[in-house]
């Protein structure tokens, strides 16, 4: 299935439970409930805690499914709540990832646009974050999952994050340089 | 994608129990509706009050004569400080504030460095605020007073001539190194010494309105720099108090306004 017809997939299940049928939400929890809770994992840095999360995650989409637009992409909208839960329990912890005023989403950053990473430095990315992500502060490790990991777009990125563009493409490339240094010194 | 493992499928089993028990009910969309319509209607309130507080800001430093003090340097930095309406002012730039969160709940928002969404939100709002500044919208509320529910004492201001070290008249005589002046509490004399600032691009003469800031010494009013009044402060004239005071008549005795100028006397001019 091509990610087009993944989206069309998903918003006819989603309007579907929208309409009352339980039996669609199936489809969407088996769809995302793995990739979700890896994303959550990684995060978190907690295998339980992103259990429970995921638990939570859809149960909230499910009581808040009305407030899902079919025109908008699914996977989307469930990564932002799970994104929410996820900073709320760090909140909820005394380790916020981010703080209010972050410079990083006040001012543009002049960086190059997006392109597709060539399989060498995607390989190299997923070994680095195999060996070091918990190493990097949340608020450079998020994105770094989401795009190595989840395969989000840096739009997508933007809309989960609620950042804006720019500050996605500045964070990964800290991210990147960072976790090359700290390969480097060791 | 992948798929759940065995223990995930367990609890995806008991996720469905749960809804299949009634545990979480899908929320109605009229919710969601009234959330939104709240969230637009917040916004829409901290605009209106930031253009109303902001545009009340600028007719209060244009009635209070203090749009002229800027020429005066750092002479007339003193004053403008203490006619500035700085509550007002932040009380404004707060709710400039409140109306950008707000904003950057919207995708066109929040995908955007958050300066941009600061700047478009000081342009608007500035420039709506100096356009109701500059309509009758504040002098018509201003008009009825007192018994303007609430924020009839906010349109009481300083005039900058009730100040120490401003007097604001008319000139009715130039002398070696004095002038007299027509003010609203009556006729003073201000002395010019060596350092007195003139106006660099025209000559004061009688009949002219002008600013003077200095210091009162002892029964004279040294004048450290002089500016006409450009200024159209006439037309807002306001006081505290209920009564309001006549304009300032010239040498001539005859009503000085934009309408009837009295007639320029030739004379020395400074």
């Amino acid at each position: 299935m091509s990610i087009f017809d993944v989206q069309q997939s998903d918003a006819a299940a989603a309007v579907a439970v929208q309409h009352g049928k339980v039996t669609a939400y199936h489809e969407l929890v088996e769809r995302y409930y793995a990739p979700l809770v890896r994303y959550a994992w990684r995060f978190l840095g907690n295998q339980e805690d992103a259990e429970d999360i995921v638990q939570n995650v859809f149960l909230k989409a499910y009581a808040n499914i009305r407030q899902y637009d079919p025109h908008r992409a699914f996977s989307t909208w469930i990564y932002r709540i799970t994104h929410n839960e996820c900073v709320n329990l760090l909140k909820r912890r005394h380790r916020e990832p981010i703080s209010f005023f972050d410079p990083d989403t006040i001012f543009p950053h002049p960086i190059a646009a997006e392109t597709p990473a060539d399989q060498v430095e995607r390989n190299e990315m997923l070994d680095l974050i195999e060996r070091y992500l918990a190493a990097l502060d949340p608020k450079y490790r998020e994105p770094v999952i989401l795009h190595y990991i989840a395969e989000r777009s840096y739009e997508e990125i933007s809309d989960i994050m609620h950042i804006p563009i720019s500050t996605v493409g500045i964070r990964l490339k800290r991210a990147r340089d960072r976790l090359r240094l700290i390969r480097a010194q060791q | 994608m992948a798929t759940p493992t065995d223990n995930q499928s367990h609890r995806i089993t008991a996720l469905f129990e749960r809804i299949e028990r009634g545990d979480v009910h899908i929320k109605s969309r009229l919710r969601f509706i009234a959330t939104t319509v709240l969230f637009a209607a917040a916004f829409i309130v901290a605009l209106a009050c930031a253009i109303f507080l902001m545009s009340f800001a600028l007719f209060m430093f244009r009635m209070s004569g203090a749009s002229a003090l800027p020429v005066f340097g750092l002479r007339g930095a003193r004053v403008l400080i203490l006619v500035t309406p700085w509550i007002i002012i932040l009380s404004g730039v707060a709710l400039i504030a409140a109306t950008i969160l707000l904003m950057r709940r919207i995708p066109t928002a929040y995908r955007r460095p958050a300066i941009y969404s600061a700047v478009a939100a000081a342009i608007i709002i500035g420039a709506l605020a100096f356009a109701v500044a500059r309509s009758p919208f504040h002098a018509t509320l201003r008009s009825r007073g007192n018994s303007l529910p609430v924020l009839g004492p906010f349109y009481r201001y300083q005039r900058i001539d009730r100040l120490q070290g401003v007097r604001v008249g008319t000139v009715v005589s130039i002398g070696d190194s004095e002038l007299t002046l027509v003010t609203a509490v009556g006729e003073i004399r201000v002395t010019t010494t060596a350092v007195t600032r003139y106006p660099q691009d025209r000559k004061i003469i009688p009949g002219d309105r002008i600013i003077v800031i200095g210091e009162q010494v002892g029964g004279e009013f040294r004048a450290l720099a002089i500016r006409p009044d450009d200024s159209r402060w006439r037309d807002g004239y306001r006081q505290r108090g209920p009564i309001d005071e006549p304009p300032p008549i010239n040498a001539h005795g005859t009503l000085w306004n934009s309408v009837n100028p009295a007639p320029r006397p030739h004379g020395r001019s400074i």
